[in-house]
């Protein structure tokens, strides 16, 4: 599970060049330029409606840019094989989208998906039997005990750490997660935090993250990215990263006098 | 779900008595009303008359007991069999109604709108008309009556099946996608699970549909309680027809407890 992937060996995890999104031709990304050497974690702030999710998006090939590249390890994401994307890049989304229904080992194992077949997936469904990496996952995240347990009957917290036990089986290069912490009190998004970044350094796994408090983005990351409108306001080691930033980030638009 | 008997099978037990009371009383009113019935020579009343009086002595002779069991179980063995037709037809009906399988949008929507015509027409035809043209066809036999309940019924199976497979959240599913996940095992990591214990109560549902249909299609030469039923008339030995209705709903309650039995031990 914790074995770096072997496009591991690029210097850029992931890279952006001139990336546009747009909804019904209203702009809401880019142009956008970024690049993300190969084990960094970065942590992207920035007000509601700046672009994360529709950034980190684009990183994991769900939405196709109205013009520009992602490139995952070097590689064009257009020009990927389907099997291919699972192992570049996998975003865990702000609502999870566990299956409710399924014990916490299944959503767990469906992170492997993408590397069995029908019958072996039917059947790790159907009879008891083990997956290491998805016990070895579900370890590394503290939820070994509930692996029985419907996912219905877990609390925000343990959600959570079911989506990165699945993302951890996906086992892919680049792990995105949109606001994973959202939901959780203080403590407990400093843990998730501090475990994500933990599972990354093991397995060598460039890290995006989106955030709304910058002082987590601080704390757990190498680079803080801030996003506004669409673009690229600042871009920093976290020690770089000053108060006056942060405000003229978050500035309501609508009041934004001359900047200080 | 609620035909009459489950709903008087779901009512709380204090409802319950009140109703039995209720039902008790109409049903005393309505034996004095026959009696005291002036137009007493009349053949109609005459044999209305026959048939509640022979509520009160019902025929529970051992023989006939046993033949009452006898067509209970086949009639359930008939609706076990109507079942795994509608089974074996609305299952892959249903992953082709719905296209679930199908990656390509455009192919999806070719193939769907063509099976969904397909089924729609079987389904527009009630079972009863299937019954009478399978029994020109094959004559009467139990199979043209099973084929007769599970053709139609696998038709309907195909289209609910099909619509709650598709009514499912979408995220979830494009996460499974995205992690690389095939339509297929997305069918079995997501779907089914996210139409949940519903699928198993709607084909419960079903099966209590064929219990009740197979004890009426007993003409086309489906034994058990329908035909029993018949002969019962035919022979006017109305003190037959009561245990065999308690017998039918007994069958109807049984597969409905079944049914929340199932449900609620289900999670998958
Ligand atoms: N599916 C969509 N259809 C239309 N507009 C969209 C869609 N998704 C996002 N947008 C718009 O694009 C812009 C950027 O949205 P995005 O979701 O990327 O922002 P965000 O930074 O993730 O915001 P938040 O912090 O509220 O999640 C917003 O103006 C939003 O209204
Ligand atoms: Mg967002």
């Amino acid at each position: 599970m914790t074995s770096p992937s072997t496009n591991g060996a690029h210097p850029y995890g992931c890279a952006l060049e001139g990336v546009c999104i747009s909804y019904a031709g209203q702009p809401a990304l880019g142009p956008l330029d970024l690049q993300v050497p190969t084990g960094q974690a970065v942590a992207l702030v920035g007000p509601s409606g700046a672009g994360k999710t529709s950034l980190l998006r684009a990183v994991a090939g769900q939405r196709r840019p109205g013009s520009g590249r992602v490139l995952l390890a070097g590689r064009d994401i257009s020009g990927l094989r389907r099997a291919e994307l699972p192992g570049l890049a996998g975003l865990m989304s702000q609502r999870l989208d566990l299956i409710p229904q399924l014990s916490v080992r299944h959503n767990v194992q469906s992170g492997a998906l993408g590397r069995w077949g029908l019958a072996r997936s039917l059947a790790a469904l159907l009879l008891p039997l083990e997956h290491p990496p998805a016990r070895a996952a579900a370890r590394r995240v503290g939820l070994e005990q509930l692996l029985p347990r419907r996912v219905a009957d877990l609390s925000g917290g343990e959600l959570q750490r079911v989506a990165l036990a699945r993302l951890l089986v996906q086992d892919p290069a680049v792990v995105l997660a949109d606001e994973p912490v959202a939901s959780l009190d203080p403590a407990r998004a400093d843990d998730l935090l501090g475990m994500m970044r933990a599972t990354g350094r093991e397995g060598g796994r460039t890290l995006i993250v989106s955030l709304h408090s910058p002082e987590l983005a601080v704390r757990h990351f190498d680079r803080v990215i801030g996003l506004r409108a669409g673009r690229i306001v600042f871009d920093l080691p976290p020690s770089r990263v000053t108060p006056a930033e942060l405000q003229s980030l978050y500035e309501l638009l609508d009041l934004t006098p001359t900047r200080p | 779900m609620s035909t009459p008997s489950l709903v008087w099978v779901r009512a709380r037990p204090a409802g319950r008595s009140l109703l039995s009371l209720l039902l008790v009383v109409a049903f005393a009113l309505s034996v004095l009303a026959v009696a005291g019935e002036p137009v007493a020579g009349s053949g109609g009343a005459k044999a209305a008359r026959e048939v509640l009086a022979s509520l009160l002595r019902p025929d529970l002779s051992l023989p006939f007991l046993r033949t009452v069991a006898e067509a209970t179980l086949l009639t359930a063995a008939y609706a076990v069999a109507a079942m795994t037709v509608a089974l074996a037809v609305g299952i892959p009906g249903a992953l082709a109604v719905s296209g679930v399988l199908v990656r390509r949008r455009s192919a999806r929507l070719a193939s769907v709108s063509v099976v969904r015509g397909l089924f729609a027409t079987v389904r527009a035809i009630h079972e009863l008309v299937w019954a009478l043209l399978l029994l020109i066809i094959l004559g009467p036999n139990p199979i043209a009556g099973v084929i007769a309940i599970g053709l139609p019924y696998g038709a309907t199976v195909a289209r609910v099946l099909g619509e709650r497979l598709t009514d499912v959240p979408a995220a979830p599913l494009a996460a499974l996608t995205s992690a690389g996940s095939s339509p297929w095992q997305t069918l079995f990591y997501g779907r089914l699970p996210l139409a949940g214990a519903d699928l198993a109560g709607y084909l419960f549902y079903r099966f209590e549909c064929a219990v009740r249909a197979a004890a009426v299609l007993s003409f086309i030469g489906l034994g058990g309680i329908g035909f029993q039923i018949q002969i019962a008339l035919a022979d006017l030995r109305f003190e037959r027809v009561w245990p065999l209705l308690a017998a039918l709903l007994v069958l109807v309650v049984a597969v409905d407890r079944l049914s929340r039995y199932v449900r609620e031990a289900g999670t998958v």
